[in-house]
Order: C-alpha cells, then structure tokens, then sequence
C-alpha cells in the first residue's frame, strides 16, 4: 500500500477481521482512498478477510472507521485509539510531501484592464510533528499580476503553525497560527460538532488578523486588530449531495451579516452557490473546489510530488465590496473537510 | 411535430423561398463534405465498417448541442435539453456584429461569449456568461456578465416534451442579456435519424434594478424599450436532425431571425457548431460538456492496470 501513496499504514486484526489505519494525502475525498486500498488488499496475497474495514486520518488524526462493504461509519473504539496511539509514528511514517498549487485571483470590470488577474504557483509542504501538530510552508512563486502591485519576486508562501483534532467523537478543533491565504496574518480558531452518520453539523470560527504583503524579502504588515467572529449550521439534504449551509456573525473587515450556501458534492468535484448580506453590501456568486491533475508526479519511499487534492476558487458578483469575506488556511476549512467524510455522502458513491 | 414547425415558421417569415435556402446550402454542404471525405479517405473495407458504425449508433443518438450562451439548445436559442450526465459545460462563441444581442451605439460590437454552466441537482442548472467584445474593450471593459438559471419542469416521456423554464434573477442594473422563457423540446428516434424539435416563449418584459437603490428597487419594462433589446422576445421554434452519430443540421427562428447550421462531434464531450444568421454571416460555437463523477487518475490507473 505504501508505494501507492499510502501513509502510516497500521493493521490491526485477528482470525480473519481486520481494521486498516491509513493517511492518504494525494486524493481529497476519503472515498477513494478506501477504494484503492480496497482494490490493493483485494489484489494482493494478504491474508483473505471476512470484515474489513479503514480508518482514514486526516493530519495524523484518525477520522472515523468505515466498513469496506457498504461504508458505514462508526467512532473508533476504546482498543482501537489505543492501537492506533502505540503503534502511530508520526515522523518516521509519512514521506515529505511536496505540493504543487496554483492560487488565481481575479477581478473583471475595469475599463482599462478587464481581467485583473494575480497568478502564482505555490510550492509547498506540510511536515507533521506530533498527532494532529503540523508545520507549512514553501516557496510562492508569482506568475502573473496584473491586479496590484505586488512585485513577481519570489517570497514565503502562508506558512503556519496547524493543530487539528477530534477530542472527542464528532467534535472537531482546528488551530492556526502563522501567515494565511487573501493577505492575512494571525491567529485562526475552529470548531464543529460533526457526527459523520447525521445530516446536521454545527460550528462556529473567530479569529484576530491583520494585513501582510510580502514583495521578495521585504514585509510591510498592518496591525493586528481585525477579529472575526462567526457560526454556521449546515444540513445535509436527503438527496443528491446537497448541503444547504447558513452562516451569521462578523466577517472580515468588522462586516456584519448572513451568508448563505448551497453545495453540491460530486465525486471528482464540488460545486456551490452562495448568497450574502452584510452591513457592506449584498453579493452572490459561485465557488469550486476539485483536486488538480494529475495528482502523484513523482514518488518514492520518502518523498513525495504532487498536484494539489484541492484547488478552490471562488467568484462573487460584487467585486469591489468585500461583502461577507474570509481568508483560506493552509488546509480546507473544517466543514469543507468533514463534508467529504459524511457518510451518506460517501454510501451512495459505491 | 418538426414539420409542423418548419411549417409554422415559413408561415411566420413569409418567404417560403427563403427559408429552404439556408437549410438546404447547409444540409448540402455537409452531405458533399462527407460524401468527399468518404470517397477520399476510405477503401471499401473501411467505408463497409463505417456504415456498420453508422448503423450500430443509429438509434441511440444523444444530442448535446448548446446555444450561444451555453445551454443546451441550437443557435441563438435554447432547448429543454437536459445533460444529467455532463453536469459542467464551458462554451465559446462568435457572435458577428450585425446579429449581437445589443443594440446601443455604445455596446453593439462583434460579439465573444465565454460560458460556464454547471449543474447543482437535476433540476436545476446554473449558467454563467461574460459577453466580451474584443474590438472594444477599453469602452465597455470585460463584457456584461448574465448569471442564469435553468429548471426542469418535466422530464421528457413517450408522448410528452421535456419542459424547462429559464429564469434570470433580478436586480442587475443593466439586464441586457437577462431572458426568461418557457421552453419544450421532443425527439424522435426514426429509422432515418434522430430529430429533435422545441418550442419556447420568451417573456419580452425584464426587471430593472435602479442604480441607486437596493435589490428590491425594480421596475418592469419592455424589453424593446429598454435599450432596444430584442433577444428571445416572443415565441420561437428551433428543430435539429442528427443522420449520423457525429453530426447533424439545426434550424431554428430566434424571434427575430432564421438561422440553420451544422454541428460535429467528437467523442460525446466536444462539440464544434457553426451556423449562418439568415444565410448572410457565419456565426460559430464550440463547446465541451463533462461528466463530475469520474475517479481520481491514480485510482483509475491502478484500476486499470490490474485489468
């Protein structure tokens, strides 16, 4: 399994039942790195089983266990945790894992340049330090920018400090310190509650700010003194992987108001309309998210290349007025994860 | 029911003469290109194996054409088509300058549209177009940007069309390209080839937001006098028929014009269109429509190898 890109790999088991422990970085749905490591096991000369099943984990942290019949989760048990906690070995189990991502912003409308765009590729990576603890950082390089004035030197790609867990069943925490996407620095904090059998997840995120530019080596950064505060409910529909999602509070810039959401998950994709209100003004729009081709470009036993497993992007009507906006962290934020782990997302797809 | 169609719309234009022409030179031209390509390229061995792939596909004929702006439909107008199967579509097209849906002075040029349309639930579609003038971007920048909606009222049966209506959300302060309209569309499946035949209506009244005021500040207008738009006012008809499994020929009546064309495919997935304007200016589209359920590459590498 592992030179399939699998990472961390434990089995535990007796007689013929089996629970296999894997982290799977390339792919951005767990579903279908629970297919190839069916399709492996199935393949392979390993012992034959009649109950198998997989814990994905996501930053070192185990997720939930799916049955690799039908995909039915469930929590991990008392003995499961702690094999998974002896057996786990967080530097010595994963590949350095070099990640290839393009981030575009654009901006239509000007008369004299109509498509202002910022192009820049960053090439980054994400080492992990203890359970949940990771580190991530790289190298931006600028390609095209003909939005602002930003310089195409090379710089430090958002590099921040990640701790992500499941505490304790369903309730996830996820904590960022560092430089973030959109220009922000700071300090970012997560919650949600997210039982991956259910239709309904809740959480809410606040965070402090401020503005930073990098041209090259030089710095210029505004204060930190932008706090954000918001909640959000999300319900799954009972058909074709929608998700309705509404979120209050205050965004970035001190802007009160609503956003409300609308996703629909495909297998190789992740499409979603939105609509905000706020104090600044009233938008809506559409945003993407799909894992970039072709995924592994290069691999061996410690190292890894690879495209990103999620490319997101985001356009909005109103594009002068930062109606209801939110930076990007290093990794997805947690509702987009958890989303992808539901299990009636995940049961229909086989 | 295309007959009845054909005939309803000669009836309309009131030249009969003139309405064969187009079809005809086009029907024409595509028939003699195959014939040549036939005779050019192909022994018998080859051309015997064609017709045996030309028979196999026959019957089971699926018509994926867009309009201009990307939906499933024929030239200038749209069908009640649905891709259940390719939920994203992006599509280019020409549009010349003496057919473009504007009308001012200031913003009547030769016109590009740039679509996305992707599918949320199947029922419901999203369409996003930016319609760019590339002689003239320094007075009108980017283009105006439509954001739509397409929803399926009835899935197409036996005896009965599909039937989807087309609905821009109020609230742009210059809905120029905003068209809301009703549309059905029927095929059939002969012996000869596939037809497809739809009839729409499009509402000839639009929404006004006032620059000044909010999302809800609007005002109905007549399509003609605002800013002389004339784009899916009325009702129209389009008809398209596919003799083979790559290709086929389309006519329609927009509301204001008759146009007829040729479509050519490749592989399910592109599709390359060019069609006239009353038989006076060619005018194209080419799209490629996909599928959002397919499995990453190494997956389906690894799947494949094991094959």
């Amino acid at each position: 399994m592992r030179n399939a890109g699998f990472e961390n790999v434990q089995v535990l088991g007796a007689n013929d039942s089996f629970v296999v422990f894997f982290e799977h970085r390339e792919f951005r749905m767990p579903y279908h790195s629970m297919q190839l490591a069916k399709l492996i096991i199935d393949n392979s000369d390993a012992q034959p089983y009649t109950k198998l099943s997989f814990i994905p984990m996501y930053h070192n942290v185990p997720i939930g266990k799916y049955t690799a019949e039908g995909y039915n989760y469930s929590s991990l048990t008392q003995l499961e945790t702690e094999a998974f906690q002896t057996h786990n070995k967080v530097l010595k189990n994963y590949r350095i894992s070099l990640r290839i991502q393009p981030e575009v912003i654009a901006r239509f409308g000007f008369y004299t340049d109509p498509f202002e765009t910022k192009f820049n590729i960053n090439l980054n990576s994400r080492i992990y330090i203890a359970r949940g603890l990771s580190f991530q950082t790289g190298i931006t390089v600028p390609v095209v920018n003909n939005l602002d004035n930003q310089s195409l030197e090379l710089r430090l790609a958002p590099s921040m400090i990640h701790y992500f867990n499941q505490a304790r069943d369903h309730h996830f925490i996820s904590l960022s310190l560092g430089s973030f996407y959109n220009n922000r620095y700071g300090i970012d904090f997560e919650y949600r509650h997210a039982d991956l059998n259910k239709r309904w997840s809740f959480g809410f995120a606040a965070g402090l700010t401020g503005f930073y530019w990098l041209n090259g080596l030089g710095l210029y950064n505004e204060p930190l003194d932008d706090i954000y505060l918001k909640a959000d409910a999300e319900y799954r529909l009972p058909f074709e992987n929608l998700s309705l999602k509404l979120t209050a509070g205050q965004f970035l810039y001190k802007d009160k108001g609503l956003r409300f959401d609308l996703v629909k998950q495909y297998a190789a994709a992740e499409i979603g309309l939105f609509a905000s209100s706020t104090n600044i003004g009233t938008t809506t729009g559409f945003q993407f998210a799909f894992s970039l081709f072709p995924g592994k470009l290069y691999r061996n036993k410690k190292l890894e290349v690879r495209t990103t497993e999620e490319f997101r992007w985001e356009y909005t009507y109103n594009n002068f007025e930062p109606v209801a906006h939110d930076f990007r962290l290093g990794m997805p934020r947690l509702s987009e994860v958890l989303r992808q782990y539901n299990q009636n997302f995940i049961n229909p797809l086989k | 029911m295309e007959l009845a169609i054909t005939r309803d719309l000669e009836v309309k234009s009131g030249t009969t003469s003139f309405l064969g022409l187009p079809l005809f030179r086009q029907a024409f031209f595509f028939i003699s290109y195959l014939m040549s390509f036939l005779l050019k390229y192909m022994t018998s061995r080859r051309l015997a194996y064609f017709l045996i792939f030309f028979l196999l596909f026959f019957t089971n004929n699926i018509q994926s054409q867009v309009n201009i702006m990307g939906k499933p439909g024929y030239m200038m107008t749209p069908s009640a088509d649905w891709f259940e199967e390719k939920p994203l579509g992006f599509t280019f097209s020409y549009v010349p300058n003496e057919y473009s849906l504007f009308e001012t002075p200031v913003d009547k040029n030769t016109l590009n549209f740039y679509n996305v349309r992707a599918g949320i639930t199947s029922f419901m579609e999203v369409n996003l177009s930016i319609a760019r003038r590339p002689q003239i971007p320094d007075k009108i920048g980017v283009g105006d940007r439509q954001l739509d909606f397409r929803f399926r009222l009835l899935k197409e049966k036996e005896h009965w069309p599909a039937l989807v209506l087309g609905w821009t959300p109020p609230g742009s302060i210059s809905p120029i390209l905003a068209h809301d309209y009703l549309v059905a569309t029927k095929h059939f499946n002969t012996s000869l080839g596939n037809f497809s035949a739809s009839l729409g209506y499009g509402s000839p009244y639009v929404l006004v937001r006032s620059p000044e005021g909010n999302f809800l500040d609007l005002q109905i207008k007549k399509k003609k006098d605002y800013k002389g738009v004339t784009y899916l006012t009325g009702f129209y008809g389009a008809a398209s028929y596919m003799p083979v499994n790559f290709g086929g020929i389309m006519i329609e009546h927009d509301t204001q014009t008759f146009n007829a064309g040729i479509f050519v495919k490749y592989k399910e997935w592109l599709y390359l269109q060019a069609y006239t304007f009353e038989a006076k200016k060619i005018a194209f589209t080419t799209s490629i429509n996909f599928s959002l359920d397919f499995s990453p590459n190494t997956l389906r590498k690894y799947a494949k190898d094991l094959d």
